[in-house]
């Protein structure tokens, strides 16, 4: 990736984007609170809205609602994990599931719900944060232990290593047990659907925890772009800086795969779109994947919910299908430029 | 150059097979939204087709031979040279056939989400031969049976078919579910217990319009009518008429809510739209672990209040899934009828 400073001064500012991008936001939102299978005319909407109707307030409100703050707090958390993992690894087609997180987290999940009977909630939550970080501190000790040291190209091979090892323990745990395979099936590709939303809070707390620390490593994360050598030269620990990262993408992803399962290219995608609008400095990207990331992520929901009426398609497949192409433009591009290595 | 990460290339593939199974939903005759109701033969023509099966052998006489589905739409004769002693049954429908008939079957397949046979049936020392969908074909040859028996949409593979034609005798009906009734008499026919078989379904057909007449009376001399709710992993089933419960409801004169009241196996909804199970009763069952679907969602959930039976205060029951939906035979049919005559005698 350059480091070269790209000029700034022909993007829009970053109030300017983030407004719009909230903007675009509440209407996406609102998007969500009145579409889906169940038709509701106009008047029924309306009605329900404002809780005259009780059968549409209670899809509007009790059903609809929980998906839609859901969608927020996924997609938020996976667009800043994705814009993390890529800034600590200097690798642009980095996201959660590159570094073994997702799949540390569909370890424990399906282990958990195979072996120990554990099902969706807030147990399920906590597994996921468990194999998520016990990935991330597998892929942290490999990569440190190989000659080279933490580099970034180690991290990620590292991570990759570790997914195929990890997917494998999770196809054999499947295949034995057909009762896991039938809950799994739904579960890895991901969907915006909690039995309970009390569960949101817990999680809401664990990714603001992520956020706090993503925010006050974002600066480090600015000066480490320049090189190790660099970064350390100019005071900056760069090994409490990958850490403190590594904890972020953990506790992030680990909710998101955790609530909705492991959502394919959000994470990959929306840094790329932020980085695309307000360049490199990585205080700006954050902020404004944490407003893409619910943005796509909330869309590819609301196209779920209509395109297989009465049934829904997960919003992982969505994601994958409208990810997909932009993951081949991407890879494309970054080799046409001359960028990658 | 760069490396793609494999789970990216991973979710492709599970996207891809995502969506071959969640064909898009459309509307008209003849339309099936699940691997279940969707078989190779007509749906629509799938009785005529169950008519033309059986035999022309007198009571008892062997050897004989058995119309039966050969090959993907193909009825063919298959010859049974005495009567049979080592029968394999290859899902729980023959399974409930033969304990229906006395007979013990030597080896059985079934559902993947089950054990080898539902809790009602006794299976003595049956070996297990696997999820129907990958059969042991090793074991079935160890076994040296002299009869299997199945269904074409299980055994859905013209292949897999002649292989197993080539270890035994085999008889396959078109389909689980609806056809009960006609599979009974055409496996009842193999090991040539046909009269067997007819006196069993007259004293069914008998007690359903008994239980029927039941619950009528319990519902103040109007009968009910009554929907029928399945939650199953990524999907949500109202039953219609052209399944195992609905020739049951049938069969006891209770009638269905014009949303089920539809000549195909079921009508898939949302959760968003679970007020569409109209009926004055409403059963319920869940097909594998609850968690897996989204019976919490739905159940005691915000539209739960909404729905006609639990508004109006009808009956709102949760019943055994496995006899209720799997059960596909006379003996899991008296076991509905059993669970329905006490619904009537509570209320």
């Amino acid at each position: 990736m350059s480091t070269a400073p790209r000029t700034r001064t022909r993007r829009a500012p970053l109030t300017i984007l983030v407004g719009a991008g909230v903007a675009l936001l509440v209407v996406v939102v609102l998007l969500s609170l009145l579409v889906g299978s169940r038709v509701l005319s106009p008047v029924e909407t309306f009605g329900g809205l404002f809780g005259h109707d009780p059968v549409a307030a209670a899809v509007i409100w009790e059903l609809r609602l929980p998906r839609t703050l859901l969608g927020l707090l996924v997609g938020a958390a996976l667009g800043v994990a994705g814009a993390l993992a890529q800034s600590v690894t200097r690798n642009p087609l980095a996201d959660p599931g590159l570094l073994g997180i997702s799949s540390g987290a569909a370890v424990a999940v399906v282990v958990g719900g195979a072996f120990l009977g554990l099902g969706a909630g807030t147990p399920r939550v906590l597994l996921a944060l468990v194999g998520a970080a016990l990935a991330t501190v597998a892929v942290y000790t490999f990569a440190r232990r190989s000659p080279e040291g933490l580099t970034p190209v180690n991290m990620t091979l590292a991570g990759m290593a570790l997914t195929a090892f990890l997917g494998a323990v999770v196809s054999a745990t499947v295949l034995l047990s057909a009762s896991t395979m039938d809950q799994y099936r739904f579960w890895v590709v991901g969907a915006l659907s909690i039995p309970d939303p009390q569960t949101l809070v817990p999680a809401a707390l664990i990714a603001a925890v992520g956020a706090v620390v993503a925010a006050s490593v974002s600066g480090s994360l600015n000066t480490l772009a320049l090189g190790d050598d660099t970064a350390s030269a100019l005071g900056v620990n760069v090994l409490r800086t990958r850490i403190s990262t590594g904890a972020a993408v953990v506790l992030l992803s680990g909710t998101a795969v955790a609530l909705a399962g492991p959502i394919a290219f959000v994470g990959l995608v929306i840094p790329h779109m932020a980085r695309a609008l307000v360049g490199n400095d990585v205080r700006r990207m954050l902020v404004l994947s944490a407003v893409l990331g619910p943005l796509l992520l909330l869309s590819a929901d609301i196209i779920g919910r209509l395109i297989v009426r009465p049934s829904e398609l997960q919003v992982g497949v969505v994601t994958a299908i409208l990810g997909t192409p932009f993951f081949i433009w991407l890879t494309w591009r970054t080799r046409s430029k001359g960028l990658a290595r | 150059m760069p490396r793609i990460a494999p789970w990216p290339l991973a979710l492709l593939v599970v996207a891809a097979v995502a969506l071959s199974g969640c064909a898009p939903a459309t509307s008209g005759a003849g339309s099936n939204q699940s691997n279940v109701a969707t078989g190779q033969e007509g749906f629509q023509d799938v009785r005529a087709l169950a008519a033309e099966l059986g035999t022309d052998a007198a009571p008892g006489e062997f050897p004989r031979t058995i119309r039966n589905i050969v090959a993907n739409g193909t009825v063919g004769e298959t010859e049974i040279p005495a009567k049979p002693q080592r029968v394999i049954v290859l899902d729980t429908g023959e399974l409930d056939n033969m304990v229906a008939l006395g007979i013990e079957p030597i080896g059985i397949a079934h559902p993947a989400d089950t054990g080898m046979a539902p809790d009602y049936l006794e299976v003595g020392d049956a070996v297990d031969l696997g999820p129907y969908y990958a059969l042991d074909l090793e074991q079935i040859k160890n076994l040296d049976p002299d009869l299997i028996l199945g269904t074409s949409l299980r055994i859905d593979d013209d292949g897999l078919k002649k292989k197993l034609q080539d270890i035994a005798p085999t008889v396959l009906s078109p389909r689980p579910g609806v056809l009960w009734k006609e599979n009974f008499l055409l496996n009842a026919a193999a090991v040539g217990e046909e009269e067997q078989a007819q006196k069993l379904l007259d004293a069914y057909e008998e007690r359903a319009a008994a239980v029927g007449d039941d619950v009528v009376e319990a519902n103040e001399g109007v009968a009910p009518t009554v929907s029928m709710l399945r939650f199953m992993a990524g999907r949500i089933r109202l039953y219609g008429n052209d399944s195992f419960i609905g020739t049951i409801l049938a069969d006891a004169g209770l009638p269905r809510p014009k949303t089920e009241d539809v000549n195909e196996l079921a009508v898939e909804i949302s959760a968003e739209e679970i007020t569409k199970a109209e009926g004055d009763w409403l059963l319920w069952g869940t097909y594998g672990k609850p968690d897996a679907t989204e019976q919490a969602t739905v159940v005691d959930g915000p539209l739960w209040s909404k729905v006609k039976a639990v508004a109006d205060g009808g009956v709102v029951r949760e019943v055994n899934d496995g006899t209720w939906y799997l059960g596909l035979g006379v003996e899991g049919a008296q076991l509905v009828l059993d669970d329905l005559e006490a619904i009537a005698a509570e209320r």
